[in-house]
């Protein structure tokens, strides 16, 4: 079913892990070029920068192609939409295929914006063809591009491996049950138990292999549906207003959900289960006082960073004091700097997101009959 | 941890502010005053994020801030270029005389993104000088070459999309057709794609 080998994928991912111990001194350079050497693959690959910039440009293209066949033939109803956007899907999956086929692309960028444009456009189509359909049989235009749109997601994975896109076709499966029960309780229920479902199946597959590919993609796809099955219960997430059962139900989740992970991810020495997890319990304690009830202070995220520091902190400690410095195989000691490419982003990152907001205007002066934190016996200024 | 902390910092101060309205209408210094800290940080722990947080805060106190970054007003751009230029410049020379050498990178990418977005936008803004029509594919030619020569990728990235957006709007901005600016859309954007393969090609997988 898949365009690449078992054998062209554990190299390929070998071949990261000797770069990367090559680049940390782990492996000398004619030690590390020795064993590349008995890692080749037949795959036309690129570096991440490249990678990104082509997936936008063929964007571009795929975006102007659709617009281009829209405005030039003068269409304008939803069926010629539904049309021109189902053929430019089967071509985007025509192309798709051909580079990854016959030229041998992998991760390359081109390829990946082709196939996940195809998912992307059929499910359009198919929603824009729905919502001409006189009867629509109990389901409106946006479920059945939710259901298409997780069927190509699916089949896109299966075909070329893309990760991201089994993650977009879980995120359509999950949506549906928003678009269809009309019990807001009901469809989180109902998008939770699918997640879950997915987890499960997933997990079983990831215990199976270990963290060796395939694992390392299970393992992901089981991290994703974790948190997918935590956003989904976590209601301080979303603007619904839940009363009763429910929402005591999925206030005790939220503490149990990152608990579980953590236990899981720390036996299983599972990294995304454990990253995700740890995320989790983080916004655990954010959406606390909103699920309480309870007033938020100006001071809470000053609270919350020094809890998190000290918790850092006391258990780099812990893990450092143990006699080899390590403690049932994780430790405080980095191992091997990854992410070379995540880090040179992630650096540009505080650029769009500047620690400091705008400070307030300056109050007006009191005139005295304006306020009652002082003198006003508690009463407000309206009191 | 650093990092983080770094950030709490930021927030502490914004809080001060907020509660006791320290320093009122001059209240950019504290991104002055946060920006000297991130760097004393940055290259007491060779943290190269918290490097980045010094220069954003700093770029900050210059008057550069996210409502202004995504279009410069006039007075700004030359603020920004100025602060641009500034940061390459000690990037540049810290890593002559040896001081955390491998830091020049942030610096340079910073000062890249800041003087390319200040010129873009410049070549958006009809009303700004015609030198940014000629700015422009200087410096993207100049971080295209420069990223090849280094075999960093990133600056190459950076001179292809913003050169390419400057001259969308110069090709687009007086169109009255859709169809010819969707055609020049999709050729110029498949032209791209054909150079970057060849690219790739070239290196490889070098990072």
């Amino acid at each position: 079913m898949r365009h690449y080998s078992d054998t062209d994928e554990r190299h390929i991912r070998a071949q990261a892990a000797v770069r990367e111990w090559t680049r940390n001194g782990l492996l000398d350079s004619a030690q590390g070029e020795q064993v590349l050497a008995q890692l080749t693959v037949d795959l036309v690959r690129t570096n991440g920068f490249l990678r990104l910039a082509l997936a936008l440009f063929t964007a571009v293209i795929v975006t102007a192609v659709v617009l281009l066949v829209m405005s030039s033939v003068g269409l304008t109803s939803n069926t010629s939409f539904a049309v021109v956007t189902g053929i430019v899907a089967l071509v985007c999956f025509g192309l798709a295929e051909m580079l990854a086929g016959v030229y041998r692309f992998y991760r390359f960028g081109v390829e990946e914006m082709l196939a996940v444009a195809s998912a992307v456009l059929l499910s359009v189509s198919a929603a824009e063809f729905w919502s001409t359909v006189p009867f629509h049989a109990g389901a409106d235009a946006t479920t059945i591009g939710l259901v298409v749109g997780a069927c190509c997601g699916f089949g896109v994975y299966r075909r070329f491996g893309f990760v991201y896109a089994a993650l977009g076709s879980m995120v359509c499966a999950a949506g549906i049950p928003f678009q269809v029960d009309p019990d807001p309780a009901g469809r989180r229920a109902l998008a939770a138990i699918m997640l879950v479902v997915v987890f499960l199946v997933v997990r079983s597959k990831r215990v199976r292999h270990g963290e060796e590919w395939p694992g390392d993609e299970y393992g992901q796809l089981q991290a994703a549906a974790f948190a997918g099955i935590y956003i989904v219960l976590n209601l301080k997430l979303g603007r619904e207003f839940f009363f009763g059962w429910f929402y005591w139900f999925t206030y005790v989740m939220t503490f149990v959900l990152p608990l579980l992970g953590l236990a899981l991810g720390i036996r299983d020495k599972d990294r995304p289960l454990l990253d995700v997890s740890i995320t989790m319990a983080v916004v655990t304690l954010v959406t606390n006082k909103p699920y309480l009830g309870w007033p938020r202070h100006e001071w809470d995220p000053i609270l919350l960073g020094v809890l998190l520091m000290a918790a850092a902190i006391g258990l780099r400690r812990w893990l450092a004091k143990s006699p080899s410095g390590e403690r049932n195989g994780f430790t405080a000691m980095p191992v091997v700097s990854e992410h070379r490419t995540l880090l040179t982003l992630l650096s540009a990152v505080p650029f769009a997101a500047q620690p400091h907001g705008h400070a307030p205007a300056v109050e007006p002066t009191p005139t005295g009959f304006d306020g009652g934190h002082s003198g006003g016996a508690g009463g407000g200024g309206t009191f | 941890m650093l990092y983080f902390g770094c950030l709490l910092f930021g927030v502490e101060l914004g809080f001060l502010e907020f509660r006791f309205h320290l320093l009122q209408a001059n209240w950019d210094h504290y991104l002055l005053l946060s920006s000297v800290v991130y760097f004393a940080l940055a290259y007491r722990f060779d943290n190269r994020l918290v490097l980045s947080l010094a220069l954003s805060a700093l770029a900050g106190w210059f008057g550069l801030r996210l409502s202004h970054l995504l279009w410069f007003p006039g007075s700004l751009r030359g603020y920004a270029l100025a602060y641009a230029a500034v940061v390459a410049l000690v990037g540049v020379g810290l890593h002559r005389i040896r001081i955390q050498k491998h830091f020049l990178e942030a610096y340079l990418h910073v000062a890249a993104n800041v003087a390319l977005a200040a010129l873009t936008t410049g070549v958006i803004d009809r009303r700004a000088s015609a030198l940014y029509i000629l700015g422009l594919p200087g410096l993207a030619a100049a971080a295209i070459v420069g990223g090849l020569k280094f075999r960093r990728f990133a600056f190459v990235i950076y001179g292809v999309i913003y050169a390419y957006v400057g001259v969308s709007d110069l090709v687009v901005r007086d169109s009255t057709s859709a169809t010819g600016g969707l055609t020049y859309f999709a050729l110029s954007a498949t032209a791209v794609i054909v150079g970057l393969v060849v690219l790739a090609r070239r290196f490889g997988h070098d990072a």
